[in-house]
């Protein structure tokens, strides 16, 4: 580890280009961080998990609601749903949170039973 | 079937007799508390209470044997309020209060076997203790939280969302915990279709061309993202880890959380179109390989 930074500095010295040393630079860094997570144990970057993510940034818009704000809003939207409103066109930004949160969405799915299974009695 | 059954209002139930049972057990530790019991019907056996209104047995079906999702819990209705009435009740102290208590704890336990049917059956061992736990942290939180109902949706349906964030977490935190997690995993919404993961046999060209991608994305996350960021991308996207455990770990709550991952999204995004890559094109490309 050692070794490659000092050849890397010894690069450094050597290219008068200071972009080119900013880069190296940079490589080192990242060098040292990737031992870093290798000592603490943490998982690579897997070709799987990079497909996740970049999925995941497809449906990603600039404007999110986050989890409290969707949890402040959600009896009211359930209820909305319940009465058979177009709650998804109406609200789409709680829609979109529902459809990429996980935790979020299953709170509501929950909500929606109790009210269905209130309904039905 | 006695006169007393018919006295009582409300409509007709279905509900199984191992319900009922589990029912009955629940009351008769609220009573050794000192809490006062939902109704008098609940002193005759189930057996005398087989056949008799308002218990139903879905035809067809052995007692016991019933889904629990299908399970209709239905039992005397309590005072009904509108919201006001609630909040003055609650808000009043003595008798009243501890009235709309009683029924605002009756209304939680009524709604918790469907908020879990997904995750938990109303028979199991760990059910009856959840449930007694949720019930009174939403409680102690509904009136601590009182000030913040604004009265947008009926009180109860705010009350329902309050026990359902609570048993959750719970939940989902006992799972984790106990490393049980193969149901959470079976039931977890997979965010890429299996086509994209399976090997589908590319051509040389193909599969260089999305090596190089990946290998290109992999450097954008690295020098992009700040530490932080990239471990709770990696925490959530690889292993299947709750949100609020991955807040847990990261010394944050839920909420902050979600800001970090969307800030952490859009900054690889704006870098990835910085350096020519169309996030759609990208992954549209990963589809056809």
């Amino acid at each position: 580890m050692y070794r490659k930074f000092f050849l890397l500095s010894k690069k450094c010295k050597k290219v008068p280009d200071l972009h080119v040393k900013t880069l190296a630079l940079m490589k080192i860094m990242l060098f040292f961080k990737s031992q870093i997570r290798k000592l603490r144990g943490e998982p690579a970057l897997s070709d799987e998990l990079v497909t996740r993510i970049m999925h995941r940034l497809v449906v990603t818009d600039d404007e999110e609601l986050s989890c409290d704000e969707v949890f402040a809003l959600v009896d009211e939207y359930a209820e909305a749903s319940q009465r058979g409103e177009n709650v998804a066109s109406l609200k789409p930004l709680i829609r979109h949170h529902l459809d990429t949160c996980r935790e979020c969405d299953e709170e509501y799915q929950a909500l929606l039973r109790i009210l269905e299974g209130s309904n039905s009695n | 079937m006695s006169a007393l059954y018919c006295s009582i209002p409300g409509p007709v139930s279905n509900i199984s007799v191992k319900a009922f049972r589990t029912y009955a057990v629940r009351e008769k530790i609220s009573k050794k508390r000192g809490r006062a019991t939902h109704a008098p019907f609940f002193r005759a056996s189930p057996i005398q209470l087989r056949n008799s209104w308002p218990f139903n047995i879905i035809p067809g079906k052995q007692a016991g044997s019933l889904n629990y999702t299908h399970i209709h819990y239905n039992f005397p209705h309590m005072t009904t309020r509108t919201n006001d009435q609630w909040l003055s009740d609650l808000r009043t102290d003595g008798a009243t209060r501890e009235a709309a208590l009683e029924d605002l704890r009756a209304i939680i336990a009524r709604g918790l076997p469907f908020a879990l049917s997904r995750w938990l059956s109303p028979a199991s061992p760990q059910f009856e203790s959840l449930t007694e736990e949720v019930t009174q942290e939403t409680l102690l939180r509904v009136l601590d939280q009182l000030h913040t109902f604004e009265g947008r949706s009926m009180f109860t349906t705010w009350v329902h969302k309050i026990a359902i964030r609570i048993a959750l977490t719970e939940l989902r935190r006992k799972r984790w915990q106990d490393s049980s997690l193969d149901e959470m995993v079976d039931n977890e919404e997979i965010l890429v279709s299996p086509r994209i993961l399976e090997d589908s046999h590319p051509t040389p060209e193909e599969s260089a061309e999305r090596t190089d991608m990946l290998a290109r994305i992999r450097r954008v996350i690295n020098e992009e993202l700040t530490e932080r960021q990239r471990r709770a991308l990696i925490m959530l996207g690889m292993q299947g880890m709750p949100m609020e455990e991955a807040a847990r770990r990261l010394k944050t709550n839920r909420n902050a959380l979600y800001k970090l991952l969307h800030d952490a999204r859009l900054r690889l995004r704006q870098r990835l179109q910085a350096e020519g890559l169309d996030v759609q094109e990208v992954f549209s490309a990963f589809e056809k390989v």
